[in-house]
């Protein structure tokens, strides 16, 4: 797995495009929330839940790195692959 | 053994020393501690999840009127910005604990202080919607999702000062170098805390400012 | 004199605690009161629970003082809370990490001249400490409860009112279910916390600290539940529905307040559990080789730590309702007060669970001993904890039949309640395979676990009547519910736990208790408890409601009521039997064999009482727990340091050597 031998800065990176793809995500939510009329789905309730579903996925996999809990060498890779 | 302070696995390493005092308790591998203690916080995190689940079927068995969803009237603005705000600071925490990850202890203190004050802003940013919505309703009147407004940013605040008092512990701690790369449980429980308390807001935020029709002010 | 007995009180961490909490609590109440005056709300008012105090208890109309006085004295109990933590000793080492310094180790480390005792009084991270100060306070409080029940029995033996009023009946039953089902949970707590470790093969929990601190915050809590009562009491019953909860006098909050914080003590014990289950069984010791007593903490677990969620939300949005008036169940204003019921039964069906399962796995446990023979169907077992667990998620509408909820909802409820029903047969099934053609041997423990067998049984026998639509909502709210769940708790848990209390008295004490007493013990509560619950049932159906003060004579169920207060006085005279019982035995009893019931456990095979540590070092599991009878079936390998020897002259009740094989073998853990 590319994944074990990321340094320190592709780390950074890591963490900077996950930031991306939440404001993004956010800025679509604001945008139905706060949009009068919608395409596509007649209430605001679904799209919005699956978005949000989708944002916390995104923080609990690679801001929360759930994965560690049933792959903890990953990790060590990690901090070795520097 | 690393006995770094903040560290359950630093109890185990004083029990080493004490050993002869006891006999007999092994010391448990500082790899298998770390496990319990990832583990012992994940659950904790699906037991809270239970919680904010219970609160979110709350709001949305309350917030309802014969049209549908209602929502309370909130400054959409305000409510972009703390969210970005808390994004921001979840953002900075997780650049904290790789920064540590890798020995990079400028980089660390730097991002755990700019979490921390973000997050203190985030409540600030709170504290002032609460004030702005008092001036209109208070909990007791207007429509019961009004009142539910404070419910769910009050409860959710309090998770939000808990995480900064750790962010701050951790900060302190992390100035006077007790972490490094091959031991920092401390600052990644906090960040786990800290990240679940951005994903209970990602729903909070949605189940607030976005969701339903603004509630019609009863008399 | 003076100068040692307050140094022995200093070093008492309850003592310390007790005042720690009590100067907070005075703290917080005026660091709110300062608050509140600064932002220009009402003050607490001191006459307000003094009132309560001396009587006067009915708030006719909540005024803002009664409000502001509710706050204060509610932070002080907040406050009174976190001092007593402080005072006692829980949180130092945590503190001391936090601010960078290296902790203490955990363990209580008695100064010169200051008895041993003071460590069940103290903080400590021994799991079997933990265990039996859980214990001790479970039995005490179920005594307590016991007491108001036998209270507001006597009466209800009697048409009329004789010497309560309605006021003070309506605060006994509640505080008599309250303290049930705390001192039931700290009940789960002892058995599960002495037990878990030793049984996999650990030298302790995975978070020591977290283990005494989940005992210590369960006492502030029991304290602050009884202060409900002087400060006014509370007429809801245990369930506290909202909206009389939101108007229920100043006692109210301090139920919620002290279930609120009790739930900490459940979900921070459940976790400590499940991460120890998970990680600290001793190698070799497979899932489908783990004792079945852990699966049933394991399942019981399960649903506490996820559960309990919903009893503290339920329970602080009725105290946030009282406190700032946010009208979540004022149906005037927008709320819903069928809400209320919804999330409060999310956690108190599957609570039946969380004691029962742990109840269950104790009578698998003894079973197999004194029957001499494998546990039949072990996986099936184990397996059907997990899905009662699973399905105690699913059921909780079926106490809200005659709610306001959509009747339609009814009907799915009805059928997975009555569906729960197979994995719990499916125990029955397997203990009576157990029993069959055993080679069975009649002792205190046994009785119990027989006895919880044939009440849990009758328990279960009555659910289908309770939980059927057709008749359910004939029942609903009579006697008969009454004796429906209390048959199932004494059974599931209640005997369970005497049985399990007697069954490891001598490897808690290393002593054995008086056998004869144990079996008056037995005959009484069981004679009593069952006379008790067959004149409910037969008063429930005769159309007696739950919860009412009194009744006319001409209802015709004046008789049975008296019979049943006798039955009840009997049962609970015979607790005194107990008590006596186990305080005698504890200290002049004689000296116990290190496996009197010649178990196959882990923890039988090493002295008694435990050693500090449990074991040198860790066993080995190479085989199956329960494969009693079978010739050279091997269960574990124990480091001979650990393998107890057997005392010559010990008390043996079980004297068949021909099968003493115990099969552990004394090897020598090489190497690791
Ligand atoms: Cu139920």
């Amino acid at each position: 797995m590319e994944h074990q031998r990321k340094g320190k800065n592709a780390e950074y990176l890591q963490g900077i495009i996950v930031l991306v793809v939440l404001a993004v995500f956010t800025a679509i939510e604001y945008a139905i929330g706060t949009a009068d009329e919608l395409p596509l789905f007649s209430s605001a309730f679904i799209p919005l839940t699956l978005i949000a579903l989708i944002k916390a996925g995104v923080i609990v996999n690679y801001y929360m790195h759930i994965s560690h809990m049933w792959n903890p060498e990953e990790e060590e890779h990690e901090a070795h692959g520097e | 053994m690393s006995t770094t302070a903040l560290e359950p696995i630093a109890h185990h390493g004083s029990v080493v020393e004490h050993e002869e005092h006891h006999g007999g308790l092994i010391p448990i591998a500082p790899e298998r501690q770390l496990q319990f203690n990832r583990l012992g916080m994940w659950l904790f995190i699906i037991s809270e999840t239970f919680l904010f689940a219970g609160i979110l079927i709350m709001r949305i068995v309350l917030g309802r009127d014969t049209e549908g969803f209602v929502r309370p009237e909130l400054s959409q603005g305000l409510g972009l910005l703390i969210t970005s705000i808390l994004l921001a600071s979840s953002f900075f925490v997780n650049r904290g604990e790789v920064a540590i990850k890798h020995n990079d202890r400028f980089n660390f203190n730097l991002s755990i202080f700019l979490a921390l004050v973000l997050g203190l802003v985030f409540v600030v940013g709170v504290a002032y919607e609460w004030n702005e919505v008092h001036k209109d309703f208070g909990p007791a009147t207007g429509p019961v999702i009004n009142g539910m407004f404070y419910f769910m940013t009050g409860i959710h605040a309090l998770h939000v000062i808990t995480g900064i008092i750790f962010l701050l512990v951790v900060f302190l701690n992390g100035i006077r170098g007790k972490y490094s790369a091959k031991s920092h449980w401390g600052v990644e429980s906090a960040a786990l805390y800290w990240h679940f308390v951005d994903v209970v807001w990602v729903f909070f935020y949605v189940a607030l400012y976005l969701i339903g029709t603004v509630a019609e002010p009863m008399k | 004199m003076l100068i040692r007995f307050l140094r022995i009180l200093y070093h008492i961490g309850l003592v310390r605690g007790l005042v720690v909490g009590f100067i907070a609590s005075i703290v917080g109440a005026i660091l709110t009161n300062i608050t509140r005056a600064a932002f220009g709300m009402d003050t607490m008012d001191l006459l307000i629970p003094l009132k309560a105090l001396f009587g006067s208890t009915i708030w006719e109309a909540r005024t803002l003082k009664d409000q502001a006085t509710e706050i204060v004295t509610g932070m002080g109990a907040i406050f009174f809370t976190f001092g007593f933590l402080a005072g006692v000793g829980s949180l130092t080492d945590w503190f001391a990490w936090s601010i960078g310094r290296k902790g203490g180790d955990g363990h209580y480390h008695p100064k010169e001249g200051i008895p041993t005792w003071t460590r069940y009084l103290s903080f400590d991270t021994n799991h079997k400490v933990v265990g039996i100060q859980y214990g001790i306070t479970s039995i005490s409080v179920l005594l307590i409860g016991g007491l108001f029940a036998l209270i507001f029995r006597t009466e209800l033996a009697q048409p009329g009112l004789q010497f309560l009023n309605n006021q003070q009946y309506n605060n006994y039953i509640g505080i008599h279910g309250l303290l049930m089902i705390v001192g039931v949970l700290l009940g789960v707590g002892a058995l599960s916390n002495y037990l878990v470790p030793v049984m996999i093969g650990a030298q302790d929990m995975a978070f020591p600290r977290l283990n005494g601190f989940s005992y210590w915050i369960g006492v502030p809590a029991a304290i602050i539940l009884l202060l409900s009562l002087p400060m006014g009491g509370f007429d809801t019953g245990w369930t506290a529905y909202p909206p009389l909860s939101v108007r229920a006098p100043l006692g109210m909050q301090f139920v919620l307040l002290s279930i609120f914080i009790l739930g900490f003590q459940s979900i921070v014990g459940s976790i400590n559990l499940l991460v120890t289950i998970f990680m600290m069984r001793a190698p070799g010791m497979s899932w489908f080789r783990m004792p079945i007593f852990v699966w049933g903490v394991l399942a019981a677990s399960l649903l506490q730590f996820t559960a309990t969620q919903f009893f503290g939300l339920a329970f602080i949005s009725v105290l946030v309702e009282r406190w700032t008036n946010i009208p979540f169940y004022d149906p005037a204003r927008g709320g819903n007060v069928t809400l209320y019921q919804h999330i409060f039964w999310f956690y108190s069906h599957p609570t039946v669970y969380i004691w029962v399962l742990p109840g269950l796995g104790v009578i698998s446990e003894i079973l197999p001993v004194f029957s001499r023979k494998p546990l039949f169907g072990y996986k099936a077992i184990a397996l059907s904890s997990m899905a009662i667990a699973f399905m105690g998620y699913l059921v909780w509408a079926h106490h809200m039949f005659t709610s306001a909820m959509d009747p339609f909802l009814r009907l799915p409820f009805m059928l997975t309640t009555l569906t729960i029903a197979v994995p719990t047969g499916v125990k029955f099934f397997n203990w009576i395979g157990t029993l069959w053609g055993g080679k069975i041997h009649i002792s205190t423990p046994m009785l119990f676990s027989l006895g919880a067998f044939i009440l849990f049984l009758l328990g279960g026998l009555t659910g289908p009547p309770s939980g059927l639509l057709v008749t359910g909502i004939h029942l609903h709210d009579t006697h008969w519910v009454v004796a429906h769940f209390h048959i199932t708790v004494f059974g599931g848990f209640f005997f369970s736990y005497l049985a399990a209390i007697y069954y490891w008295f001598p490897k808690i004490t290393g002593r054995m208790f008086n056998e004869f007493l144990g079996r008056v013990h037995f005959w009484l509560m069981f004679g009593g408890f069952a006379t008790f619950a067959l004149s409910l049932f037969r008063i429930g159906i005769l159309g007696m409601p739950r919860r009412y003060a009194d009744y006319q004579s001409a209802w015709g169920f004046g008789s049975l009521n008296m019979l049943a207060t006798i039955a009840a006085f009997v049962a609970g005279s015979s607790m005194l039997v107990f008590v006596f019982n186990m305080a005698f035995s504890a200290r002049y009893g004689v000296k116990a064999a290190t496996n009197p019931w010649r178990s196959r456990g882990l923890e039988w095979q090493i002295a008694s009482p435990i050693p500090e540590f449990n074991f040198s070092a860790i066993p080995e599991i190479i085989g199956h727990p329960y494969d009693y009878g079978l010739p050279g079936a091997v269960y574990a390998v124990l480091s001979p340091d650990d393998q107890a020897s057997p005392l010559e002259d010990a008390y043996t009740p079980l004297d068949q050597p021909e099968s003493i094989s115990s099969g552990v073998v004394p090897i020598h853990v090489a190497g690791d």
